[in-house]
């Protein structure tokens, strides 16, 4: 029994207001083995995108993580590392990718200077190796080296939202967390970096958290789902199995309101 | 099947930006109609000319080349008599519910406006009945919603109040701009149903704009597909889902998310995208027409 | 008003609007507060704070309390004058502007930005000089009519992100009046820019005036915290050691303008909740301090 690359253990994150607190993820716990893709679906506000940030370690005041919950990557307590040693995991271990990843470039530096920025940061590399290191992953996301010297405003939206993932792919890190990482994008270019996504980590062996309030397109690119509501994982199963025979009422209803582009088409539902 | 008359069209309609010398064709050549009681898809990506084409329609932009025809006679700028008419026919229903509602009035007040605007007779307990009709016409209590403002509402009743607002003025058309895109997925199909509703009972013609083709399957009778300004295929919208003709609707249909098919099933569509982008940015060929309402018109070749 | 009750929730809020409010209770009712006349010699010169003279008197024998809370009917009213003549102007011009665009908003542009270039305060200086002894009203006249301009820019640029929006193309479409938009559309979602700019053209308002008439530029024989000042430097109050004559106007000033910042900060803090910090995370500090969670 290998272990898991992302063991998340009785999970709990509340927001402590003035007076009340509003419980955003409760007791969740569930495992990603290496290799594989793990998508996580729900609503606006189901907790999610809370429960990625988590794993970075991100948060901000007024989020707290509540004492009992545990993060293991590759059997490590995430929650116990000290800022040192959170500076080393990050990017090696876990690389995060944002729905607005298109703007986390830095609009100042060329892409080269990007590549050079975090490389830099966690390894002892000169300038000519990682700019050899920036062209070798350039061409992993199929784009040419020649635009190491362009500034990121000079790249379309879908070409940005590639180079993040080849700056997060820089230190051949075990997990990639992608936040709703095509949302922005047209539906060809979601369609182009998803299977280059599929292809690199059957590649490069990493693991991906994948998050996204669209349930098709979890189905057709995760090895299994897990469906979240209001801060519950009310069922994870395997893709196939979610999308022919989902368990939980709150999965049903979903499937219930979605259209269908080919076959038969949903009924109406009768609430408002 | 028989149509009537359309109550809106647009025809050989061109729109463009730039100098004499690098013109770019936010649309191009764009003709189209719309008929009471029936709903028109546009769908396309970003930057396909699809907003172009809503903003023509509601007159923030002026044709650079053909014309709008309104009841069959073209609109012109200068008659404000008819200007008036076509403002209180035409409606818009925004696409994000929280800037189409101006968070400092109440929802009495924004229904109000277009009451107090184009219908002039009413007294104050006729205009307050009004209201209460048009917030019980789109499914919400009127005691409980009237007094509220815009932030106090989730996304889909604000959704609903922007539809409200639309009816108001007892318009003929409606052009829904991505409604749904910025709701949660369980609150889309409520507004669908409603826009459904609404274009049965009161006998509208609904535009709707939208990058979400399966909902596009689920309200409209009739499709356009638009790439770089131009409509490159259209008809009934099982006849081009169906049997999708040009090279890019058959691109946009393989890239949109299908449960049923795995990844490694992908169209040939796919392995040539620069291509059809390519090929289909450039002016089309004539018309082909594909069946009775089945339309494309065909990527000029690769030279 | 949702701003008002939030304000009353605000501790800064409610601190500076009671300096404020004290302040202009204690002018309105300055009579009732002191016996003395301001401009009458009622003690000898340069007396110390005594139980008589609670803040001493001043060269010429008057009680400085009641020179002080007398002369905060002129500072406030001037102040408050000249802020809403200012706000006015630049706000009603800045909604024009940022609305109307096209050649409207190039003339109204041009004009502003003329007008911000001129130095402020020399410009005060000449037009004063030139008028030669100004009284309290011409003072106001001249702020409110010389310092709108910072206000146009501000209230200019918010109103065209305003109109972006989709509520304000639906009134168009709609076919509502252009000056209906502008005062029942837009205005109602300025008004925190707009309480901000009011409030900080108060503070400057009264710290101009002051300054204007301790330069000498004023009427001498208006009571107001800026003549306070004045006659105290010319009597050289400091190095004779009459120290109450120059600090209790300096005093009354900062404490004014103390106040009026409060409350503009906590006008930021509402309008941007992002600013909100310190007091509002104590419980999450606690709990953080307790071992019950981490970050």
């Amino acid at each position: 029994m290998t272990t898991p690359v992302l063991s998340v253990r009785n999970l709990t994150i509340d927001y402590i207001g003035a007076e009340k607190d509003f419980s955003a993820v409760k007791n969740v716990s569930f495992d990603i083995q290496p290799g594989e893709l793990f998508g996580l679906a729900g609503e606006s506000g189901c907790g999610k995108s809370t429960i990625a940030f988590a794993v970075s370690r991100l948060h901000r005041p007024p989020a707290l993580i509540r004492k009992g919950s545990q993060i293991l990557v590759d059997g490590r307590d995430v929650l116990t590392l000290n800022d040192e040693e959170l500076r080393s995991f990050r990017w090696r271990e876990v690389a995060m990718v944002f729905q607005s990843a298109m703007n986390s470039l830095n609009p100042v530096l060329t892409i080269e200077d990007q590549f050079y920025d975090v490389l830099r940061t966690h390894t002892d590399i000169t300038r000519a190796q990682a700019r050899e290191r920036a062209a070798e992953l350039l061409k992993l996301v199929d784009i040419s080296p020649d635009r190491l010297s362009a500034y990121p405003h000079q790249c379309s939206g879908g070409m940005r939202q590639r180079i993040v993932i080849a700056i997060c792919l820089a230190l051949n890190p075990k997990l990639l967390i992608m936040d709703e990482p095509t949302t922005a994008l047209d539906v060809v270019v979601q369609r182009e970096i998803l299977q280059r996504i599929d292809l690199l980590r059957k590649q490069l062996g990493f693991a991906v958290l994948f998050i996204t309030h669209d349930l098709s397109l979890m189905v057709q690119v995760s090895d299994r789902i897990g469906i979240m509501l209001e801060g519950n994982l009310v069922e994870v199963n395997d893709a196939q199995t979610i999308y022919r025979s989902p368990q939980h009422d709150y999965t049903k209803r979903l499937w219930a309101s979605m259209p269908k582009l080919h076959g038969a088409q949903i009924t109406r539902e009768a609430k408002s | 099947m028989s149509q009537s008359a359309p109550i809106l069209a647009l025809d050989k309609v061109s729109k463009i930006f730039g100098g004499k010398d690098k013109p770019v064709y936010a649309a191009r050549d764009v003709s189209f109609a719309l008929h009471s009681g029936r709903t028109l898809a546009l769908v396309g990506e970003s930057g396909s000319g699809k907003t172009t084409a809503a903003r023509l329609i509601m007159r923030e932009y002026q044709p650079d080349q053909g014309q709008l025809l309104f009841r069959g006679a073209p609109l012109g700028k200068s008659d404000a008599q008819a200007v008036k008419a076509y403002r209180s026919s035409v409606q818009m229903v925004f696409q994000d519910p929280f800037s189409s509602l101006n968070p400092a009035h109440t929802i009495r007040y924004h229904l109000e406006r277009p009451l107090r605007l184009h219908q002039k007779g009413l007294n104050a307990a006729q205009r307050k009945a009004a209201v209460e009709e048009l917030l019980t016409r789109v499914k919400l209590d009127p005691a409980i919603v009237m007094p509220k403002y815009p932030h106090e509402l989730s996304g889909g009743q604000r959704q609903r109040i922007s539809i409200a607002r639309a009816l108001a003025v007892n318009p003929q058309v409606i052009v829904a701009d991505e409604p749904t895109s910025m709701l949660d997925v369980s609150v889309r199909l409520g507004i669908l149903n409603l826009l459904n509703d609404m274009k049965a009972e009161l006998g509208l013609a609904l535009l709707y704009i939208t990058h979400d083709i399966a909902t596009a399957r689920y309200v409209a009778e009739d499709i356009m597909v638009m790439y770089a300004g131009q409509i490159v295929e259209w008809g009934a919208t099982d006849s081009v889902l169906e049997n999708p003709q040009h090279p890019y609707t058959r691109l946009l249909l393989s890239a949109v998310p299908d449960p049923d098919r795995r990844f490694s099933e992908a169209g040939a569509e796919l392995d040539q995208v620069e291509t059809i982008r390519r090929q289909s940015a450039l002016p089309q060929s004539e018309i082909r027409q594909i069946s009775e309402n089945h339309f494309i018109r065909p990527m000029p070749e690769e030279r | 008003m949702p701003l008002l009750r939030q304000l009353l929730h605000n501790k800064k809020a409610v601190v500076g609007l009671t300096i404020i409010m004290l302040i202009l209770l204690i002018a309105i009712f300055a009579p009732f507060l002191t016996e003395y006349s301001p401009t009458k010699r009622v003690g000898r010169p340069h007396q110390a704070p005594s139980w008589d003279h609670w803040l001493g008197t001043t060269r010429l024998g008057h009680d400085v309390f009641s020179r002080l809370i007398h002369g905060a009917r002129v500072s406030l009213a001037v102040g408050f004058g000249a802020g809403l003549l200012i706000t006015i102007i630049g706000t009603i011009l800045g909604i024009i502007a940022g609305y109307k665009g096209g050649v409207i908003d190039e003339v109204i542009n041009f004009f502003t930005n003329m007008v911000l270039v001129i130095p402020n305060l020399p410009l005060l200086l000449v037009l004063a000089a030139f008028i030669g002894q100004a009284s309290p009203m011409v003072i106001a006249i001249i702020l409110g009519l010389t310092s709108w301009a910072w206000g146009v820019r501000v209230t200019r640029s918010e109103t065209l992100s305003i109109r972006q929006r989709d509520y304000v193309k639906s009134a168009e479409m709609l076919g509502e009046p252009g000056w209906r938009i502008m005062a029942f559309e837009i205005f109602p979602n300025l008004i925190s820019i707009v309480g901000i700019n009011f409030i900080g053209s108060v503070i400057f308002a009264v710290i101009a005036e002051a300054t204007l008439e301790f330069l000498g530029l004023g009427d001498p024989n208006t009571v107001s915290w800026g003549i306070m000042l004045y006659n105290a430097q010319n009597a050289s109050a400091l190095s004779v050691g009459a120290w109450w004559d120059l600090l209790s106007p300096c005093f009354a000033l900062a404490l004014l303008g103390l106040g009026l910042a409060l409350v503009n900060f906590a006008i930021d803090e509402i309008a941007n909740p992002r600013l909100r910090t310190g007091g509002m995370l104590n419980r999450w500090t606690r709990m953080v301090h307790a071992g019950e969670g981490k970050l």
